[in-house]
């Protein structure tokens, strides 16, 4: 029998027996009452004779309560609550089920105001029966009629979407030799399973011989048995080809879904993560275009970042964090979008905002990278905040409670993208594209006003966070807004729900502890508020941190004592000062349980971010600690160019001594090791004897890895995350060793900002003739890239036969 | 109407009041969150069971005394009239103070200074009109009790099947706060559980009226 029979023959039994065991009731009364009522012959009617007014208003009055309180009863229903919540999106056989539910709670009140004409007291108990059995689980018969309704999915038809996980589209994709189409592919499993079988990747082929497969395999988990947990798995092999030239390196995929729940699929989702060498070349050019033009571009150049969509405004957005230029072209270009230079009043710029926020609900697609989204954040400095407050009290009311949470919180905002894809849908009463931009203007907005006013509340907190607090009554809520908004009021109320002030809850990753959910919400809250309450609660913090310090463990925990470091660590009386002794017997204890991971570079870490509130001795006895398991404390070798010069000395000469102790009791294959790492301190040593020159520490850490060019890379990267002038480019430069010039060429490529671009002048004219001539040839490139704006992207559509 | 006859048939209902004033009082002024009034169990027991006790002085038409007073030369409509005026006046009572806690700065001011209940304040608000909602839901109570024992003292038959309809009414009552369905429901669906809320009591009201006339008082 399939599923729809199965369906229908419960639907026909449950609400037969509903309608047909009165029916039935009601007979064998009958008979029974005229049987015995004629003294063994039947009488001639087995109604009541009609009845006298008073009667009859009775059953009147009854019949209309039994209906009235009925109805009540049915909208009070769980399945009926299910059914109106906002939102809820219930499967086929949830829905079955709830409609069943009603109607035969329908079909019972129906009867009972029949059978009010009749015997009214039979109506009535009737209908407390069934609200008896309605309020004690009486659902459970009918939910086990409908159990069984499982219905197995067609593996065939299971709908598959893939896409790029960068969101880049346009991207052929192929799978399996067989070209499917452009990014994001609509198709189904029926449709993949149909392609050639393969068993392995083929090779690709080059001048040299054989190279890594372009083909990478990634499955695809279909379950079609709902709620079995079984799962079938698809594996197939992709290729992906950007504009018909750039070949996609495999970096790895994500998905989900795939279910069949009730009678429908759910999509099953595979996000391609590939790396297009090609297009990022032209990332670079684009970018490096930018700086060596000082960050003065012109239309070209935003036409063709526009070209390339996110994939480029997300890296731009990236490196804006520490290259705020960058920032200021998406600005600019989104300012051109939407004639934001217009803009000059608070009122317009709230029609601005409107604009922004109606194109979002008609592109379905609202998002923080975008130029919409960086025109929000122009516009927030503009805006009035009372007309948004308005707005956004309006927006909470008309959602209600059960929408607000997650979508408002602060967090979301702290990632480069945030926002909804194109094409979503939001369900009935739920959250728009255009309310994502309005927590986005919100947000900004708050942290203006902020910084206008740190310790004053504003009035978005002064109005959002009582409505906010409204449709959260019951439940945590600190998690989802306190964060968001911040502010005294926030400060106020960030406790667990208005039964549970200031319980004590568990800390996350730490065992047996417990603290009030005010002071963890405060302790990490990056607020001016929650820091003057830090200030006043040091006692408190500290007694908390000791807590954590006490629980510590190998995997977790550390971090939540990451706020220790967020009130300026600094300073000598600061608590991370304060933490430290407590951290650092955590960390012997795990040490001596065996159950510490580096315990020196822990503690190094801990130390180099309370600088300068420390000794060399400090250092020292840290790395005491780590000498119990050497094999697993080798972190540290790499933060000794970070201590600060005037105890760097003092620490590898003590480091070099208990080194050389231990070497002469140690035997065998240990000393040698132990050999190894001394002649490695004595060269650091011997470095941190010579007088200092710009950025030494850098060259120190470049030098480190003399072959590795990658980590040359990342140590260069974070020196220019940490000071964009980069000093230690001159002192590459100006060096007389060759090798040195040579990072300094390397730097000038990686970050070709004028300056640099300056110091390359000096290497041009260098005495070593490699590095005269890749500096010549890099000025040369540079001249080329900072003259010309790389092309638009060009998309190319593949034709299937090819 | 007749004051005498008023007064002592509030007299009767003096030692209900006299508790649950107090207790309907210290209720309100505890009650740490926002009091809605489909939502809380605790404040439906406490309605249901004030209602019953009213009842229990005033309503029962085959009482002794109400045969008292049927002897003292007062019409069957009489007696149900100022009984329905002093069930009114009685619920006043207990009402009044919920009422004059929640709209008045009271509740706000012992939430937040004498228990430090530091939410209540913004939650306040949401509870403004309860104390409406409250008063309906006496109201409604009481008119389907009047109308159980009026219809027990009716000459027909089946006169269990009001007392049956207030135990309905109670589970009705149990069934919402036991489901919170008004806090995820849509808008709409507070509005029409009240509509038919006074519906329920309008028609009890009215069954009432007709079958008061003719009950029967036993002396």
């Amino acid at each position: 029998m399939n599923a729809t029979a199965q369906l229908v023959l419960s639907y026909a039994m449950i609400i037969g027996s509903y309608i047909g065991v009165p029916l039935l009731l009601w007979a064998a009364f009958r008979w029974s009452y005229r049987w015995f009522a004629g003294g063994g012959r039947p009488i001639e009617s087995f109604l009541p004779h009609p009845a006298p007014r008073p009667s009859r208003t009775a059953r009147w009055a009854e019949s209309l309560l039994l209906g009235a309180l009925g109805g009540m009863a049915l909208l009070a229903t769980s399945e009926a609550v299910q059914l109106l919540q906002n939102g809820w999106e219930p499967t086929d056989q949830q829905r079955d089920r709830v409609l069943l539910i009603l109607a035969a709670h329908a079909a019972a009140v129906g009867v009972a105001m029949l059978l009010c004409w009749w015997r009214t007291v039979a109506a009535i108990m009737w209908l407390v029966a069934w609200h008896v059995t309605l309020l004690f689980g009486g659902e459970v018969g009918l939910f086990a009629a409908t159990r069984d309704i499982k219905a197995e999915g067609d593996i065939d038809q299971c709908p598959v979407i893939i896409d790029l996980g960068d969101q880049t589209d346009h991207v052929d994709i192929l799978a399996n030799g067989v070209y499917l189409g452009q990014s994001p592919i609509h198709t189904t499993i029926g449709a993949l399973q149909a392609l050639p079988a393969w068993e392995s990747a083929p090779l690709d082929r080059n001048e040299d011989g054989y190279e890594p497969s372009t083909w990478s395999q990634h499955p695809l988990h279909v379950s079609p048995r709902p709620g079995s947990g079984e799962s079938d798995k698809l594996r197939v092999f992709f290729r992906t080809e950007l504009d018909g030239t750039d070949v996609g390196r495999n970096r790895g995929s994500s998905g989900g879904g795939g279910t069949f729940q009730g009678r429908s699929w759910y999509p099953a989702t595979l996000s391609l993560d590939v790396q297009f060498k090609k297009r990022e070349a032209v990332f670079r050019r684009i970018i490096d275009h930018a700086r060596l033009r000082d960050y003065e571009v012109g239309p070209d150049w935003e036409t063709t970042v526009a070209s390339y969509g996110p994939a480029l405004r997300n890296m731009l957005l990236d490196l804006a964090e520490h290259e705020p230029q960058l920032l200021g072209l998406l600005d600019r270009m989104a300012a051109r979008e939407y004639a934001l230079d217009d803009v000059k009043s608070a009122a317009e710029a709230w029609q601005k905002f409107q604009t922004i926020a109606a194109q979002a609900n008609e592109q379905s697609s609202y998002a923080t990278d975008s130029p919409a989204g960086r025109a929000v954040e122009q516009l927030a400095k503009l805006v009035d905040a009372h007309t948004v407050a308005d707005a956004a009290v309006a927006r909470l009311r008309s959602l209600g409670w059960a929408q607000v949470g997650d979508h408002w919180n602060r967090s979301r905002f702290g990632v480069p993208q945030f926002g909804t894809r194109p094409g979503w849908k939001p369900k009935r009463l739920q959250l728009q594209p255009s309310d994502f931009a309005l927590a986005h203007l919100v947000h900004r907005l708050d942290r203006r006003l902020d910084a206008e006013m740190p310790y004053d509340d504003n009035v978005l907190e002064d109005r959002l966070i009582p409505e906010l607090a409204r449709y959260h009554t019951y439940y945590e809520i600190s998690d989802f807004w306190s964060s968001y908004l911040g502010g005294n009021l926030a400060a106020r109320l960030s406790n667990s729900g208005i039964y549970a002030s200031d319980a004590p809850r568990h800390v996350p990753f730490v065992q047996n502890y417990e603290a009030s959910e005010r002071l963890q919400q405060l302790s990490k809250l990056d607020d001016p508020v929650a820091k003057r309450w830090r200030a006043e609660h040091s006692r408190d913090l500290l007694q908390h941190a000791e807590e954590i310090c006490r629980q510590l463990r190998r995997h977790g925990g550390s971090s939540e004592l990451e706020f220790v470091f967020l009130d300026d660590p600094h300073l000598p009386n600061s608590l991370a000062v304060q933490v430290w002794p407590f951290f650092r017997d955590a960390i012997r204890r795990g040490a001596n349980a065996g159950d510490s991971h580096e315990p020196t570079a822990e503690q190094w870490r801990y130390l180099l971010r309370i600088e300068p509130n420390t000794t060399a001795q400090m250092y020292v006895d840290a790395w005491l600690v780590g000498r119990k398991e050497p094999h697993f404390d080798h972190g540290w070798h790499e933060l000794i160019p970070k201590i600060p010069s005037d105890k760097r000395q003092q620490v590898l000469e003590q480091l070099v001594a208990k080194t050389s102790e231990r070497m002469d009791q140690l035997k065998g294959q240990r000393q040698t090791n132990m050999k190894h790492e001394l002649e490695r301190l004595q060269r650091d040593l011997a470095k941190a004897n010579r007088p200092q020159r710009a950025g030494e520490e850098i060259i120190d850490r470049i030098s480190g890895h003399p072959s590795d060019v990658g980590t040359q890379i990342a140590i260069m990267t974070d020196a220019f995350k940490a000071d964009r002038d980069q000093p230690y480019v001159q002192s590459l430069a100006e060096s007389s060793d060759e090798r040195e010039q040579r990072w300094a060429v390397a730097a000038v490529r990686l970050f070709p900002t004028q300056k640099n671009r300056e110091r390359l002048n000096l290497l041009i004219k260098h005495v070593h003739e490699n590095v005269r001539d890749s500096a010549t040839q890099l000025a040369k490139e540079l001249d080329e890239i900072a003259a010309k704006v790389p092309e638009p992207r060009q998309r190319k559509v593949r034709k299937a036969s090819d | 109407m007749k004051p005498a006859l008023l007064r002592w048939l509030l007299w009767q209902t003096l030692p209900v009041t006299s508790i649950a004033v107090p207790i309907f009082a210290l209720f309100v002024a505890l009650y740490p969150g926002p009091i809605f009034w489909m939502r809380d169990t605790t404040l439906w027991i406490l309605i249901l069971l004030h209602g019953y006790a009213l009842h229990l002085c005033l309503g029962r038409p085959r009482s002794s005394s109400m045969a008292h007073l049927y002897c003292q030369g007062f019409s069957r409509q009489t007696l149900w009239r100022h009984v329905v005026v002093a069930t009114w006046l009685a619920i006043l009572a207990a009402w009044i103070p919920v009422a004059a806690l929640i709209w008045s700065p009271a509740r706000v001011w012992i939430q937040s200074n004498l228990l430090d209940n530091q939410r209540f304040f913004v939650l306040a608000p949401l509870e403004r009109s309860s104390p409406v909602f409250i008063l309906i839901a006496e109201m409604v109570w009481m008119a389907v009790l009047n109308y159980a024992w009026v219809r027990e003292a009716q000459p027909f038959r089946g006169l269990r099947g009001g007392r049956w309809l207030a135990r309905l009414f109670v589970i009705v009552a149990l069934l919402m706060p036991f489901t919170q369905w008004d806090r995820i429901g849509p808008s709409w669906l507070v509005p029409t559980a009240m509509a038919c809320w006074i519906v329920v009591g309008l028609i009890a009201f009215w069954g009432t009226f007709r079958l008061q006339s003719r009950m029967e008082v036993r002396i």
